[in-house]
């Protein structure tokens, strides 16, 4: 049966993602060509000794950022509106009433939804190698150069997050919806724990963030590599600088992996308590009127 | 005879607000049961409570021996007042749906059933009429054999001539080895069909009996009595 539910819900959000997912293409094939104009420009003001720009520029990079926040906005909105249309809408009344558990008609939608969140990163990447590709001035070969354990851990670590973020969404929708001692809850209280969890998982985030790109280099790039005190490393997400990330007091070693491991157990912890927590107010508190 | 529905003392409230009170009555296999009574009665809240929809209740629901849930779905045919399969399934993917999902559902009957409205099976849900859209949720819900079919307002937002075809593919599908609980405010089109008519106001069964016994007993039709009853209120 899940199986089954997964290949409708498939169905059922797959027209949305993939219209995000083409505008998301033809946004990079304009931002390539702008890019290509604006280098061509700075090359005509800048003189040929200085014209040769190997790598993208600072305003391109701004132009990228604003294409691709909003697409992983639009992607965070499409998976919460699949979840309650689907679930509190018109449609749960034939969620609700199949003879199918809610363990499982929930699960479905984790999965699902989970699944969508790799195609938008994989679109996120597509965008970032259409530009170069478009763009005189970038290569497709010069992208693969970011493609490195920067870009690795952050895309390992955006699933992680995701995987502990679907829940927890679809446990505020749900919480939105349930009833307490006759009473409906409404979405500001749902959406006060949910920030409530956001504000501290997004430490926990951070904190994984931290660990998870010397851990990564250490594991799978570089076997052996002992990261140095203090050190402070840019993570190129693509092309852009994601952020600074500074790996702790020591460097990472035998102890560290412990603490990777905790921050990994921790999520995926915080993931198993949503989905059962959504899954008991599916099951003993859920109204739908 | 054996019975496929028991409700004893449902209570359900929202917030302040008692929607049903100490609710009880039970429907037999072979007969077709009435929930009679205008908006707000109560109607859909029982209805909902049946099909698991609606937590913290009080008394208890039982169908064929289950509390509502995955298990008790199974064996229940559910048409509820709104357009609940996605409307952007073409006709034929709702057929699959079913058919992927409940194991009484009997696609080829559903088939012959939408063939005989003219139905084409390629066409989208959302293109068609609201009365055609209604045909085809009923078409559905009427193909699965099922011990109980629970039918909330099958005619209630559907033209005088639709509301005779309803009833007639309601009759022609029904052989008697389940059971059917039906809700309207419009009596006078399904007056003829029943067996068990139940009055509700404000929460509360007001009346309670075979329909050709309150025939007899009020010297009227059941249609007349529920004009009288509820002249102020429908």
């Amino acid at each position: 049966m899940l199986f089954k539910l997964m290949k409708y819900d498939f169905v059922y959000s797959a027209r949305l993602f993939f219209a995000l997912g083409t505008i998301a293409i033809a946004l990079a094939f304009i931002l390539g060509g702008v890019d290509g104009l604006y280098q061509g420009y700075r090359i005509m003001f800048a003189g040929q000794e200085q014209s040769i720009i190997f790598t993208p520029n600072s305003t391109f990079m701004q132009m990228l950022s604003i294409v691709l926040i909003p697409v992983g906005v639009a992607a965070i909105i499409h998976i919460a509106q699949f979840y309650h249309k689907s679930m509190f809408g018109k449609a749960g009344h034939l969620a609700m009433t199949m003879p199918v558990s809610r363990g499982t008609v929930l699960l479905s939608k984790i999965t699902v939804s989970f699944a969508w969140v790799l195609y938008v990163i994989a679109v996120a990447m597509a965008m970032v190698a259409v530009t170069h590709i478009i763009s005189p001035y970038l290569s497709l070969t010069l992208f693969f150069t970011f493609i490195d354990i920067g870009t690795i851990a952050f895309i390992v670590h955006t699933a992680i997050v995701a995987l502990a973020a679907i829940p927890l969404l679809f446990f505020c929708i749900t919480l939105s919806n349930s009833v307490f001692i006759g009473v409906r809850l409404n979405g500001i209280i749902a959406g006060f724990i949910g920030f409530l969890y956001a504000g501290i998982y997004a430490y926990l985030a951070d904190r994984l963030t931290m660990r998870f790109t010397p851990a990564i280099d250490a594991m799978i790039m570089n076997p052996g590599t002992i990261w140095e005190q203090h050190t402070i490393v840019r993570v190129p997400l693509m092309g852009l600088q994601y952020g600074r990330i500074v790996i702790g007091q020591r460097p990472w070693g035998g102890h560290d992996v412990y603490i990777d491991i905790f921050f990994i157990a921790l999520t995926l912890a915080i993931a198993a308590i949503a989905a059962a927590a959504t899954h008991s107010l599916l099951k003993k508190r859920v109204s739908l009127q | 005879m054996e019975k496929i529905l028991q409700i004893s003392n449902l209570t359900k409230s929202y917030g302040k607000t008692q929607a049903v009170r100490d609710i009880t009555f039970d429907v037999k296999k072979g007969s077709i049961v009435g929930l009679l009574g205008p908006n707000g009665s109560g109607k859909t809240t029982i209805i909902k409570t049946i099909m698991g929809l609606l937590s913290d209740y009080g008394g208890n629901v039982s169908i064929k021996g289950e509390a509502p849930g995955p298990i008790a779905n199974s064996r229940i045919s559910y048409l509820p007042d709104v357009a609940h399969i996605p409307t952007w399934f073409k006709v034929s993917r709702a057929i699959a749906f079913f058919a992927d999902f409940y194991e009484d559902f009997d696609a080829v009957r559903a088939e012959a059933m939408l063939a005989a409205m003219k139905i084409p099976l390629d066409k989208k849900i959302k293109s068609l009429s609201r009365g055609m859209q209604e045909k085809v949720q009923l078409s559905l819900v009427m193909s699965r054999r099922a011990d109980l079919y629970v039918l909330d307002e099958p005619i209630g937002a559907v033209d005088p001539a639709s509301r005779e075809f309803i009833i007639d593919t309601i009759l022609k599908n029904f052989d008697g080895e389940g059971a059917i609980l039906l809700s309207t405010h419009i009596v006078a089109d399904i007056e003829p069909i029943l067996d068990v008519a139940i009055f509700l106001r404000e929460g509360e069964i007001i009346l309670h009996d075979d329909v050709d016994k309150i025939r007899e007993e009020k010297a009227t039709s059941l249609d007349q009595l529920f004009r009288e009853v509820f002249k102020n209120v429908v």
